[in-house]
């Protein structure tokens, strides 16, 4: 009886909150067939090329990102599965191969820790979501560590060695260090294996103790959560604890302080890009109905990713039903525009900074990864282009084609 | 440039439009904002469009008179408007995974239907034999608004017939091949390269449809019908022909394709055919039904029933003379024959076809067919055996009247799911059964005189009476859930276990009365030794377990997969024949053990090429039937005695077969470039072969034997190249097999190894300047050779070469004319022989009516010979068939398209 009535209340108090949150969001307009089209130079300033030292064998494949760690800037070469580790002005460190470790495990990269994760599932085993949430349901039986593998590069350690870890309950159940010694746990998902229907979308736990928790909802037969796997996404803000919060399915979008939660945004949608009531009250029959759904309305909103909000801007990845778009939003004039629409030109070197499925950031810093033979033919061509100082010695060097550059840029203020 | 800031602007699309306002050509500008075109025509006057979302469209015209290189700069000012509408449609553009194709950026006739729109746009090419490749890779499913259209399985009902001005855009993505669901992958690629048609909204219903008629000198006729509706659930279609110049007809399918709409590339070969042996009258007729119960735009989805019905026939009339050469030891025999031949046929088929899915991890459907036959007809044939200083040595006359009637009923039923959540519960499950029931009646005269036995010399006039009933019940389940089930969680490096049952029950059920005709008696009289009943049922059992592993390793630029299979089968088997005979009433039980494998190996450079080759091992027993242990002895066919043998052993067979493909994916080629091969080897020991005796008399006995052992091998290959010209495109296409075999027999007591090859190359050239000209060239060549190991014996070769021309003028407009000419030549023929028809043919009526004038065999040359060889010798045999006529045809092309005319819109297309 207890327990039915906390729960009533919690979500009359959460109600509550969004009642009244609500009315004073700020709200972002968004139609995904918006055509606007703008230059690159109109939002983006203070570029910094960061050329990194030539090494041989060192080449930039199509499947590459960049990281910056405390003390290090990272490039994830999935296709060649390596890592290759410079010094933040470029002077070449370390090249990590993780190959032996098989296709599917990447270096993730804690923060906390300052530690590169490599997580991934036992391959000796073979896991079906049903399994997972049975081997959640009993993360601390030590033969259920069995199947994952865990290994980690300690980044403090500069023999940067893979090593292999024993994988820890945060890791199975998918908990994440937020502050102090707050763990934050995002996953949502919904089967009968679950005895208790009641869980919530966020949880905040001070070591086994749950501390917060938000947004409730059905752990066994939650209509929009059927046969799928969700995850609240958290995006850091330029402010220590300090997070931007979204849902699946859910239009507004929140920031967490510390361990309150409060609706800043609200994303609206056309007509035709917003689910329907019945996506919240109609169960799905089964997984494939779910899948057709996504697949048949892949322009319908799924849930907001990356968020990053600077004075003038808004920039964030959008994800639909089958379909990802990322967005720059101007405050002044209210209106908003896809990155893939923002052109470069001459002024910022014809370089197309903004990727289509986000950037790399780190605090109000964007990162991304061009190959030197993506600039050198710039600077053939535009004599008259004054080549920036951080580059010069490294374009008389001739560097290979594929040679990595790093490019850090900012949103205008 | 942008004209404020005079920086480049990348991407802004580049249009060059001719007078008639079509499509020359289309660049996007590069990083620097730079485009140029190449080999523009001269002394034309050109529109340049120049659009960039956001600005104002630039345009103006341009006029080259000489071979030079000049320069156009282009500033764009930024759009006034608030709102800004993009106008110039983009000719192609990727949407995520799927490359989109506008077809309101391509300007063109207003009759153009798919596939000539689909031959102007970069990186696809429309094959001659109409095949569609889209930057070298093969398009293995074409679908209409997401299901095959109309039903059919051939592109070319789509692409043919379906006028550009309806359709909203054309799709290219990689689809899961629901083939494979639970099946490890042994294919290429286990997804298809799919292109998908969007209709607009407003030509979601129409109909379209050829009629045509036509009359021609020796009452030579021809008509064809073909209609076709659809509308967004449902579509149906009736089609029929009936003709009398050998033309094939074909099934409702085959109508639907060969009647398409499409002119600038008629296809010459789709008339009377030449080559048949005989004059045949063919008939058909039928109708076909598709409804979709649910209306959804996707083929992951299918709720689908599908019904035909076709009648169709044949009246032959075939005239034959053949010469045979045929070795025996020391006594080389020269065969003539002369035959008639009246053949009715006339069969009427219902199918039935349901399909549901609701995700490519699932699949039912079920097909049904019946259908009835009638068969009459009246033989009359003469031979007579020569030996090699031309005596005559023995002949045999013969007339033969038969009538069947029967029919066949056959169900398929496949279920399959793959369920990744509970893996135990994935299977295939396959059932078929099927059933046949038929009654002839055969009347057999036949007189045999040898001049050198007389006594040998026999008259027979004998009637059969058969029934014959079968059926068949096959059962086949595959339970990919096995690994889940045995081992838990634990994945065996990776390695993929099936558990398969298959099981096979089949019963014939003969009855034969024979009588002979007393001609003493006047009567006819019961044939005891032939007369007989009986029933074979055949109970197969086999379990098998199969294992597979794959090995794949990726980069940037590479993708490797190895993959290795491995089977094994255990065969149970129990035969069981009753009958009236007693030495053929007989229960056999088999066991065999085997193994099956295969290797296949696929690599893939990333937008330059890729190639798989695949191999597969698989061993078989086999074991000798009834009727060729205890064979029933009918001598009323003097050359073909056959006689059994109760000691026969069961034969193995080693098979392997292979096959690969590559392909250039190029997208900046002008280039693309298939080929692929396929072929088997097989060894069978102690395999059945022929122990032939030539009597004395003439006559021929054949004994069952055991060899040591068979070989043969067979490589087929093909190679293709196409090179885009602009608008303009030339490909070769080159094609061909090469056998050989070893067969091990006896030939009048004497142990003999025949070594049989054939080789067979074909070669096409097309080249097509825009819609206006299409030549083609081709050549075909065979050689076909016989040695013999027992000394005596003789060696055989023949040749033969067709030697092919055509071209097809689409000029004024509306005009078609066209012409083919084979030069035949043969080791049978003296002197080669000249083929060449012409066609003109004029569309009026707004383009739905046309007239067509066809001259074919206008040299009056053509001869139906043919070649052939086998261990015994060559056979050249000469047929009556098609001899010069005329024929004037008029069709009419009922088209509708929507309810209303559909008119180009300017589409904003920046979703």
């Amino acid at each position: 009886m207890r327990r039915p009535l906390l729960c009533l209340i919690v979500m009359l108090f959460s109600q509550l909150i969004r009642t009244n949150a609500q009315s004073q969001l700020q709200k972002i307009y968004v139609h995904p067939k918006t055509p606007g089209n703008e230059k690159q130079s109109k939002f983006i300033d203070s570029i910094r090329f960061i050329p990194l030292e030539i090494k041989e064998g060192i080449e930039l494949t199509t499947h590459a990102n960049v990281e910056v760690t405390a003390n290090y800037i990272m490039i994830r070469n999935y296709a060649n599965k390596e890592a290759l580790l410079y010094t933040k002005n470029g002077r070449f460190v370390k090249k990590i191969s993780y190959k032996k470790l098989g296709d599917f495990f990447y270096p993730v990269y804690d923060e906390h820790k300052d530690q590169l994760i490599f997580w991934g599932n036992n391959r000796n085993y073979q896991l079906t979501s049903r399994d997972r949430i049975k081997v959640k349901l009993d993360y601390s039986n030590p033969r259920n560590k069995r199947y994952f593998k865990k290994y980690k590069i300690d980044l403090k350690d500069t023999t940067f060695t893979i090593k292999k870890d024993i994988p820890q309950q945060n890791d199975i159940l998918n908990s994440t260090y937020y502050y102090d010694d707050v763990y934050v746990m995002g996953n949502i998902n919904t089967s009968e294996l679950y005895k208790d229907s009641l869980d919530y979308e966020l949880k905040l736990y001070k070591g086994n103790q749950l501390i917060k928790s938000y947004f409730p909802y059905n752990h066994i037969n939650e209509a929009k959560y059927l046969y799928a796997e969700e995850n609240i996404t958290r995006n850091l803000t330029d402010t220590p604890y300090i997070q931007i919060v979204t849902r699946p399915y859910c239009d507004t979008i929140y920031k967490m302080v510390k361990d309150s939660l409060f609706p800043a945004y609200q994303i609206v949608l056309p007509l035709e890009n917003s689910l329907p009531p019945s996506f919240f009250n109609k169960p799905f029959k089964n997984k494939a109905d779910r899948e057709n759904f996504r697949r048949n309305n892949g322009w319908m909103f799924h849930q907001v990713y990356m968020f990053y909000e600077t004075p003038r801007f808004i920039y964030f990845l959008m994800a639909y039903q089958s379909n990802y778009e990322t967005y720059l939003y101007q405050k002044k004039t209210n209106t908003i525009c896809k990155v893939k629409n923002i052109k470069p030109d001459s002024s910022q070197y014809n370089l197309q900074l903004f990727e289509q499925y986000g950037n790399s950031r780190k605090q109000d810093k964007f990162y991304k990864t061009i190959k030197a033979g993506d600039i050198l033919p710039f600077f053939e061509k535009n004599k008259e282009v004054p080549v920036p100082k951080e580059l010069e010695s490294f374009l008389k060097s001739n560097p290979p084609e594929n040679t990595p550059v790093i490019i850090e840029f900012k949103l205008k203020n | 440039m942008d004209a404020a800031t005079k920086t480049p602007l990348e991407l802004a699309t580049v249009t060059i439009f001719g007078p008639d306002s079509s499509v020359v050509a289309y660049k996007l500008s590069d990083k620097d904002g730079i485009f140029i075109f190449e080999k523009l025509p001269l002394k034309k006057k050109l529109l340049v469009s120049v659009t960039y979302t956001g600005y104002a469209s630039y345009h103006t015209s341009i006029q080259q008179d000489a071979a030079k290189t000049d320069t156009l700069s282009v500033l764009m000012m930024l759009s006034s408007k608030d709102t800004v509408v993009v106008t110039a449609a983009i000719p192609i553009k990727m949407n995520g995974d799927t490359l989109e194709i506008n077809p309101a950026a391509f300007k063109m006739k207003n009759d153009a239907v798919v596939e000539e729109l689909l031959n102007q746009v970069s990186g696809i090419t429309i094959w001659s034999d109409g095949t569609i490749t889209v930057n070298g890779k093969k398009v293995n499913s074409l679908l209409v608004d997401g299901k095959p259209f109309m039903g059919a399985t051939d592109s070319r009902v789509a692409t043919q017939n379906l006028p550009k001005s309806a359709i909203d855009k054309i799709q290219l993505y990689q689809e899961y091949d629901r083939t494979n669901i639970n099946q490890p992958s042994t294919k290429p690629q286990d997804s298809l390269l799919t292109m998908n048609i969007k209709l607009k909204e407003n030509a979601k219903k129409g109909y379209f449809g050829k009629a045509g008629v036509g009359y021609g000198s020796q009452d030579r006729y021809e008509a064809d019908l073909s209609f076709q509706m659809y509308n967004k659930r449902s579509s149906a279609g009736i089609g029929g022909g009936i003709n009398n110049i050998n033309k094939s007809i074909g099934n409702l399918q085959e109508i639907f394709q060969n009647n398409t709409y499409r002119n600038y590339n008629p296809n010459l070969y789709n008339v009377g055919r030449f080559g048949t042996n005989g004059i045949n009258k063919n008939h058909s007729i039928g109708g076909v039904i598709v409804h979709n119960f649910i209306e959804s735009s996707n083929s992951r989805q299918n709720d689908r029933l599908t019904l035909n019905y076709n009648k169709s026939g044949t009246d032959a009339f075939i005239s034959d003379k053949s010469y045979q050469s045929r070795t025996t030891i020391g006594n080389p025999q020269f065969i003539s024959e002369d035959g008639i031949q009246n053949n009715l046929s006339n069969k009427h088929d219902i199918g039935i076809k349901y399909l549901k899915t609701n995700s490519y991890n699932d699949n039912f459907d079920v097909n049904g067919s019946v259908s009835t036959n009638t068969e009459s007809g009246r033989s009359d044939r003469a031979v007579e055996v020569r030996d090699s200083v031309d005596q005559l040595q023995s002949t045999n006359y013969t007339t033969t009247l038969t009538s069947r009637r029967s029919d066949n009923e056959s169900l398929n039923v496949n279920f399959s799911k793959r369920d990744d959540e509970q893996p135990v519960k994935s299977f295939n499950t396959r059932l078929d059964a099927s059933r046949s029931n038929s009654v002839s009646e055969r009347d057999q005269e036949s007189e045999f005189n040898s001049r050198i036995d007389p006594t040998k010399s026999a008259y027979t006039n004998r009637h059969y009476t058969t029934n014959n009933e079968s059926l068949n019940l096959t059962a086949n389940f595959d339970y990919a859930g096995f690994k889940r089930l045995l081992l838990g969680r634990y994945n065996l490096f990776g390695v993929t276990l099936s558990l398969n049952q298959w099981v096979n029950y089949s019963r014939v059920t003969d009855n034969t009365i024979v009588r002979d005709y007393d001609t003493t008696l006047k009567q006819a009289l019961f044939n005891g030794k032939l007369s007989n009943s009986n029933k074979r049922e055949v109970f197969e059992y086999t379990p098998s377990f199969s294992l597979s592993k794959e090995f794949f390793k990726w980069n940037d630029i590479t993708y490797k997969s190895f993959q290795i299979f491995f089977k094994l089968l255990d065969d149970f088997k129990i035969d069981n024949n009753t009958s009236s005979f007693a030495q053929r009433n007989l229960r056999r039980n088999f066991q065999f053990f085997r193994q099956e494998g295969s290797l296949s190996y696929r690599f893939s450079r990333r937008e330059k090429y890729n190639y798989f080759v695949y191999g597969y091992y698989s061993k078989n027993l086999e074991y000798p039937s009834i009727d060729r242990l205890y064979t029933i002895v009918d001598d009323i066919n003097a050359y073909e005695i056959r006689y059994g043998n109760p000691n026969l052993k069961n034969s193995i067979n080693h098979a392997v077969n292979f096959n690969g493909n590559f392909n250039t994916e190029n997208k900046k080629s002008l280039y693309s470039i298939n080929g692929n091969f396929g072929g088997r080897y097989s060894v069978a020991l102690d395999p059945v072969t022929d122990s032939t005796i030539n009597d004395s008399s003439g006559k021929r006995m054949y004994y069952y034997t055991n060899a040591d052992r068979t070989t043969n091998f067979n490589v087929n290959y093909s190679f293709n190249i196409s090179r885009k010209l602009n608008k303009n495109n030339i490909q070769l296409m080159y094609n061909g097999d090469f056998r050989t075999g070893k067969q091990p027999n006896f030939i009048d007591g004497f142990s003999n190894v025949s070594t049989t090859g054939s080789i067979s190359n074909n070669f096409t050239l097309q080249f097509s300047f825009k819609s206006y000209l299409v030549l083609t060239a081709g050549q075909n060549f065979q050689h076909n050779n016989s040695r013999q190991t027992a000394s005596g014996l003789r060696a055989f070769k023949n040749d033969s070469r067709t030697t092919k021309f055509g071209i097809v003028v689409n000029y004024p407009s509306g005009f078609t004319l066209s012409s083919t000419l084979d030069h035949i030549t043969n080791t049978s023929l003296s002197k080669p022989v000249v083929l060449w028809n012409a066609f003109a043919s004029y569309r009026f009526m707004k383009q739905q009516g046309e007239l067509k004038f066809s001259a074919m065999d206008l040299l009056k040359q053509y001869q139906n010979i043919s070649n052939s060889v086998n261990y015994s010798g060559t056979t050249t045999r000469i047929t009556n068939g098609l001899q010069q006529y005329f024929m004037l045809t008029f069709s009419y092309y009922p088209r509708k398209f929507g309810k209303t005319e559909i008119k180009r819109q300017k589409i904003d297309r920046d979703y």
